[in-house]
């Protein structure tokens, strides 16, 4: 018996990794990049930024500063929050397989905000003389403050991971925000305004604050969360089957576990430090390119998120600045006004967001 | 006698609890899967199926006793070495979200491709080959969540196979599937044993299916634990017995399970042939305990083609069907 499948030729399917659309979306990144190094409060023509990137004189003395202490800076650290928040959510999601989680599900945030509230409401309260010290350090103070805390969270989650299991982890997060924040009412009620004001600002997120010295800490954080994240690319793969086929597959689930989390938790933290709490990016850019992509496989979502991720916030960046206008707008405010109809819309459309997590 | 893949000797199963106490399940098993076996591992729930199956595949400390695979001993093996010799199908059922069906299948390369998971063109073939081997190539472009629990089945089996094991476990394969692709996911299975260099180890409630399919029974019973062969199994009574615990008869004769139910009454039944078994069926299914060839009873049912006449006493009922037939009886 000669049977069918020997006559007829099998189409099986095309499991490469979407090179083509990768490569696409890099491209869009660099060309989002550029854009956003023109536009402002004054726009830099093209030739003139591409002299001033090569070394050259442009028309104005004056937008090479512009160029090298302002924008470039600024478009560099959206980039990287981008990327990170992205990428930080993506592994939270696939780890505790929730659609809702996103990079501050553990208390990333919370603890960097209550870190923030304390050097900036207590500290400005009591110490009147140090107001001046702070206006000062400021920027930094603020740094620290919100790494220690993001830093504190951090450990006391890998400290607890390993003894307790996914829910569980999730649900001390929820308790923990719900502490922090309650600590942070209080100190907000007994705080006078300019620091209730200043405290505020630094939850609307910016990009603009990080100067190039802060630069050299945050790019290798961020990369080093990167390159964990990328090494973890199987492993989320083969999380995607549950815990127990996970394991039946040889994959060590413990510590894969562990380095998913480490990984998630040091992006967010280090962004939410130098950046404030960027909120929406982290949960959004994963659906988004699951979405667009049309898969689950990490092969294609690690690199689809990091280059969404930077395009997303570079092009939010953009939006709050404004271009033209003196006005800034908040960040947080402009990532969830315009970034939740597109999201909402492409999910619409291709209608797999539900599939993707089989619920 | 073909090559054993695995062994477990004196084998207590269970858990631990806290203290240091343990809850054992089943105590001194003493099993072996041999190459092209197919085993179907019978019992009630809560009997320790899926326990055992657990021990095995090393997903759970045995409490006592030597399993080995190929000679090794489990716990000496790595579990990236033991995902090469041996996979499993569990009960729980997967979301992998966005994944095609082939792309789930590309997961069972897990233990043999790079840190990163990119397939190699060998890779690429063994995946193609399993999903052939279980007549699923018109699934694989399909998303997984758009496949129905028969069609999933034969992926994650595809799945398992695509580990290249010598063992592979599957715990209840046939749960919530209907009747025809119950019967499909055994003749797959049975087909990719025979003459294999693999066994497959399954648990099923399918008692039927599995006296059909397996080349081995394990059967939990009561506190008893039985290995053989389903037709030595029935001949020695041990199904029997095993069952009559359960408040089901299980009849040697034709290899048939039926709901025990209590004072039943006898009735002669008289003829041949297809229309006597089918007759039989239904009387025992309306409580009668039918007795073949017996004409003294006070009730008795004389059925040739298309007509049963009952006498009952003196009175004299004719049915021209089954149903007829019932509704005279009752």
């Amino acid at each position: 018996m000669i049977s069918e499948s020997t006559t007829k030729q099998i189409v099986w399917p095309d499991v490469g990794t979407r090179s083509f659309l990768l490569t696409g979306l890099a491209c869009a990144l660099v060309l989002t990049f550029g854009v956003s190094l023109m536009f402002g409060s004054v726009r830099i023509p093209l030739v003139d930024l591409l002299k001033i990137l090569v070394g050259e004189e442009p028309a104005r003395a004056t937008w090479t500063t512009i160029v090298f202490q302002f924008r470039l800076p600024k478009a560099t650290t959206a980039v990287l929050a981008g990327s990170a928040l992205a990428l930080s959510g993506l592994q939270m999601q696939t780890l505790f397989r929730n659609p809702l989680a996103g990079p501050f599900v553990l208390g990333i945030s919370s603890g960097a905000s209550l870190g923030v509230a304390i050097v900036v409401l207590s500290v400005g309260t009591a110490v009147t003389g140090l107001l001046s010290a702070l206006g000062l350090l400021g920027n930094f103070g603020v740094i620290i403050a919100a790494s220690l805390g993001s830093g504190l969270v951090l450990f006391s989650v890998m400290a607890v991971a390993h003894r307790v299991n996914n829910m569980t982890l999730l649900i001390l997060g929820l308790l923990f925000g719900y502490a922090t924040s309650a600590l942070v009412s209080i100190l907000l009620y007994f705080s006078i305004s300019e620091r209730i004001q200043a405290y505020i600002a630094w939850t609307f997120g910016s990009f603009g604050g990080v100067t190039w010295d802060q630069l050299q800490v945050l790019i290798p954080a961020v990369l080093i969360g990167l390159a964990i994240a990328w090494r973890s690319t199987k492993a989320l793969n083969a999380l995607l089957l549950g815990e127990q086929y996970a394991r039946s597959l040889g994959l060590t689930v413990r510590s894969a576990r562990i380095w998913i989390l480490l990984s998630a938790s040091l992006l967010a933290g280090a962004i939410t430090a130098f950046c404030g709490p960027i909120a929406f990016v982290g949960v959004a850019v994963p659906h988004l390119c699951r979405s667009l992509f049309n898969t689950s496989d990490h092969r294609v979502l690690v690199p689809a998120v990091v280059f969404t991720g930077g395009i997303a916030a570079l092009v939010t960046d953009l939006i709050a600045q404004m271009p033209g206008s003196q006005t800034v707008l908040p960040l947080n405010a402009v990532t969830a006004l315009f970034g939740a109809p597109i999201v909402a819309w492409v999910i619409l459309r291709r209608r797999n967001l539900r599939a993707s997590f089989g619920r | 006698m073909s090559k054993i893949l695995l062994e477990a000797n004196d084998l207590t199963i269970g858990y631990r609890q806290k203290r240091k106490s343990t809850a054992a399940i089943a105590a001194d098993l003493n099993l072996n899967l041999a190459a092209g076996e197919l085993v179907c591992l019978l019992g009630a729930n809560g009997s320790g199926k899926s326990t055992l199956l657990r021990t095995l595949a090393g997903m759970q400390p045995m409490l006592s006793g030597r399993i080995t695979i190929e000679g090794e001993s489990l716990a000496a093996i790595s579990p990236q070495d033991l995902a090469k010799k041996l996979s499993v199908v569990l009960t729980e059922r997967v979301d992998v979200g966005l994944l095609s069906a082939y792309d789930l299948v590309t997961l069972g390369r897990f233990p043999y491709t790079d840190w990163r998971g990119e397939l190699t063109s060998k890779d690429q073939q063994i995946v193609r080959k399993v999903i052939q081997a279980v007549g699923a190539v018109e699934l694989a472009a399909r998303p997984v969540n758009e496949l129905s629990d028969g069609e999933r089945q034969k992926i994650m089996i595809a799945r398992a196979l695509a580990q290249e094991p010598t063992i592979m476990i599957l715990d209840e394969p046939t749960a919530f599937l209907d009747l025809p692709r119950r019967v499909e996911i055994m003749h797959i299975l049975r087909k990719l044993a025979r003459g294999s260099r693999r066994a497959f180890l399954l648990s099923t409630h399918d008692l039927d299916l599995a006296m059909r399919t397996a080349d081995k029974i394990w059967l939990f019973s009561g506190d008893n634990f039985y290995v053989g062969t389903p037709e030595d199994l029935v001949l020695s009574g041990v199904f029997a017995e095993a069952f009559a615990s359960e408040g089901v008869t299980f009849d040697p004769q034709n290899g048939a399970f039926q709901i025990k139910q209590s004072a039943n009454e006898a009735i002669g039944i008289v003829g041949s042939g297809i229309t006597l078994n089918w007759t039989i069926r239904a009387l025992e299914r309306a409580g009668f305990n039918p007795i073949v060839g017996q004409k003294d009873l006070s009730l008795v049912v004389e059925c040739a083609d298309a007509e049963w006449i009952v006498y009952d006493g003196e009175q004299t009922h004719r049915a021209d069907s089954i149903e007829s037939l019932l509704e005279v009886l009752s």
